[in-house]
């Protein structure tokens, strides 16, 4: 089972959302080598033009955003991580916030993920498909994270069972075998 | 020719040794916590003062004879980094990216580990990619290659 996750957020990111599912087709995910979905993602996100405000631009138009209280704008900057484990493979779009207004003056954030904070934005779209052979089958659309069986956020549970499970098969396939089996023990 | 644990433990003391601010790396090591061999109940421990905690392991070793009764010893490690950030803001793939540069700086300064080998070199790394947040995984694959000559 591959899963992969699209990290961006389902409300305030609708305009990216509905691009992205347009990207998602199956037929997409079947035939775009991995290494170019990142390239897709970002030529996506640099298409968008921003609303030029002087010393910022703007994609709250472009964008569909709303945000309460200031002003708001991205800066000119996405960035998008691959996180590969063995079975699993997240996308997660960043980008940098500048927040301009008021007596906050002007702060930045950076490395927005999964809404895990009061000045996050992003959640989680999740696309799920599976790989034979590394071949794209299927796809299904608004699962959650899944990994070895586990679900949801909390999905790594002992650092040594990760290292066991995900990183060493991905180190010299040739020796991952026996290391594998002696860490997880 | 050093025997294999004494490589390994070779390794195991230069990295606590050499990787200091002091030196001009962007880390302190305690050589205390860069152990000689993988242990779990370590690596598990997610108590701030565990870490940063490195484990080399010997993965694999190999050894050819060659023409005119040389014989080529090929060993590989494993190096395992754990680092866990210290509050909130910090973000641990920026730690990882520190401890990154301070072995790949380690490995470029320390080719021989002394005298011990003859060849050192980081064959390849995997991270966590931010999965494990708050702590960050590092493993290299490092080799080392030793000659061993007729009547050594």
């Amino acid at each position: 089972m591959i899963t992969v996750n699209i990290v961006t957020d389902e409300d305030r990111f609708r305009k990216v959302a509905d691009a992205l599912e347009f990207l998602s087709s199956e037929e997409f995910f079947r035939t775009i080598p991995l290494a170019q979905f990142e390239t897709k993602i970002l030529m996506f996100m640099r298409s968008i033009s921003p609303e030029d405000r002087g010393l910022t631009k703007a994609y709250r138009s472009s964008l569909g955003l709303y945000f309460k209280g200031g002003m708001q704008s991205f800066k000119d900057g996405w960035r998008v991580a691959r996180e590969t484990s063995g079975d699993s493979i997240t996308f997660r779009i960043w980008n940098l916030l500048e927040t301009v207004g008021g007596d906050q003056g002007v702060r930045k954030f950076s490395a927005l993920e999964y809404g895990n904070s009061a000045s996050s934005f992003i959640a989680k779209r999740t696309y799920v498909f599976q790989s034979v052979e590394g071949a794209w089958v299927t796809i299904k659309q608004g699962r959650t994270v899944q990994h070895a069986g586990r679900t949801g956020a909390n999905v790594i549970g002992r650092t040594s069972d990760y290292i066991a499970q995900v990183m060493l098969p991905e180190i010299g396939q040739h020796i991952n075998e026996l290391i594998t089996r002696r860490l997880a023990k | 020719m050093k025997t294999t644990t004494e490589v390994r433990n070779q390794l195991v003391s230069m990295i606590g040794s050499t990787i200091k601010i002091a030196q001009g790396y962007e880390n302190d090591f305690d050589p205390a916590k860069v152990y000689n061999r993988y242990i779990k109940e370590i690596t598990d421990d997610t108590s701030d003062v565990k870490y940063p905690k490195t484990f080399v392991c010997i993965a694999r070793g190999e050894q050819r004879r060659m023409i005119a009764g040389e014989i080529n010893n090929l060993l590989s490690f494993l190096i395992m980094h754990v680092v866990k950030r210290p509050d909130e803001k910090t973000d641990v793939q920026i730690l990882l990216d520190s401890a990154m540069r301070d072995f790949e700086r380690f490995f470029e300064m320390n080719d021989t580990l002394g005298g011990f080998v003859q060849t050192l070199d980081l064959v390849e790394f995997v991270t966590d990619s931010g999965f494990l947040d708050p702590e960050g995984v590092m493993i290299m694959r490092v080799t080392t290659e030793r000659f061993k000559y007729g009547g050594e």
